[in-house]
């Protein structure tokens, strides 16, 4: 019986890589190139997103997510997915985590955040006082 | 309080400029007559097609593995199964650029879920780990 693996398979070689590849099309539009004919958002700026990304899943800890991912855990997404190394898996309790989580992590990744002003207003409003 | 609103104000500015699909569009739209990116379409956003994705994987995984599930409820998980497999073709048509995209054996696995679970019982129960291989 081997649907529940296939299952956790299918998320973490296949989904998860299709959801970078969507934001990579869109960032890396092949019209998009600047009057040198080099892509207008460059390796480096590519890559400053997938490092957002990842430190996103430092943010998740129990107080408010009931659950705690580990600067470690951060580190490993990171190898896994975007650096494509291959010593680098991941054990279906951690793909259970990704899944959990990865929703959250994604939403305005390359656009500014939702409330995002009141966000600074509020924030700022605490030093004030 | 003049000050305060200023600040705000720069900052919410810079910390939109880091973002890229808000800089990518100001450079399409900035771009003068003669340059390669004059009059081409804004990029947006995927996220909310990505999300909605996440989200059905989600839910169609807790479900799957709940202990006890009703017959009466199994048409239900295999709805779920087939609009999963519908999603990630309409929301993610392009995969990683492969010729077979979400037309391969591990995808229609999920189809499969609902009748594994009559013939075998909850996943709950199973472990795939390695020595079981």
């Amino acid at each position: 019986m081997t649907h529940f693996i296939r299952y956790l398979g299918l998320f973490g070689d296949h989904i998860v890589p299709a959801v970078l590849h969507r934001y990579t099309q869109v960032l890396r539009r092949p019209d998009l190139v600047n009057s040198k004919g080099q892509p207008l958002v460059t390796t480096a700026r590519l890559g400053a997103v997938w490092k957002r990304l990842s430190a996103r899943f430092k943010t998740v800890v129990a107080d408010t997510s009931m659950i705690t991912l580990s600067t470690d855990y951060s580190i490993h997404f990171h190898d896994l997915f975007i650096d494509g190394k291959e010593n680098a898996k991941m054990t279906g309790d951690r793909m259970k985590m990704l899944m959990l989580t990865l929703p959250f992590m994604v939403r305005d990744l390359i656009a500014p955040e939702v409330f995002q002003y009141w966000h600074v207003l509020v924030c700022s409003s605490y030093i004030l006082c | 309080m003049y000050w305060y609103i200023l600040v705000c104000t720069v900052l919410t500015f810079v910390c939109t400029g880091v973002y890229q699909v808000e800089s990518i569009n100001k450079a399409i739209k900035n771009a003068k007559k003669g340059s390669r990116l004059h009059g081409l379409p804004p990029v947006s956003d995927p996220s909310d097609e990505v999300v909605e994705v996440l989200i059905q994987c989600m839910d169609w995984n807790i479900a799957t593995r709940q202990s006890g599930i009703a017959e009466s409820e199994l048409p239900e998980l295999q709805q779920k199964a087939v609009d999963l497999l519908d999603i990630l073709q309409k929301n993610l048509p392009e995969k990683t650029g492969e010729k077979g995209k979400w037309n391969f054996e591990k995808a229609h696995s999920i189809l499969h879920k609902v009748r594994e679970i009559v013939l075998w019982g909850n996943s709950d129960n199973t472990s795939c780990q390695a020595p079981e291989v």
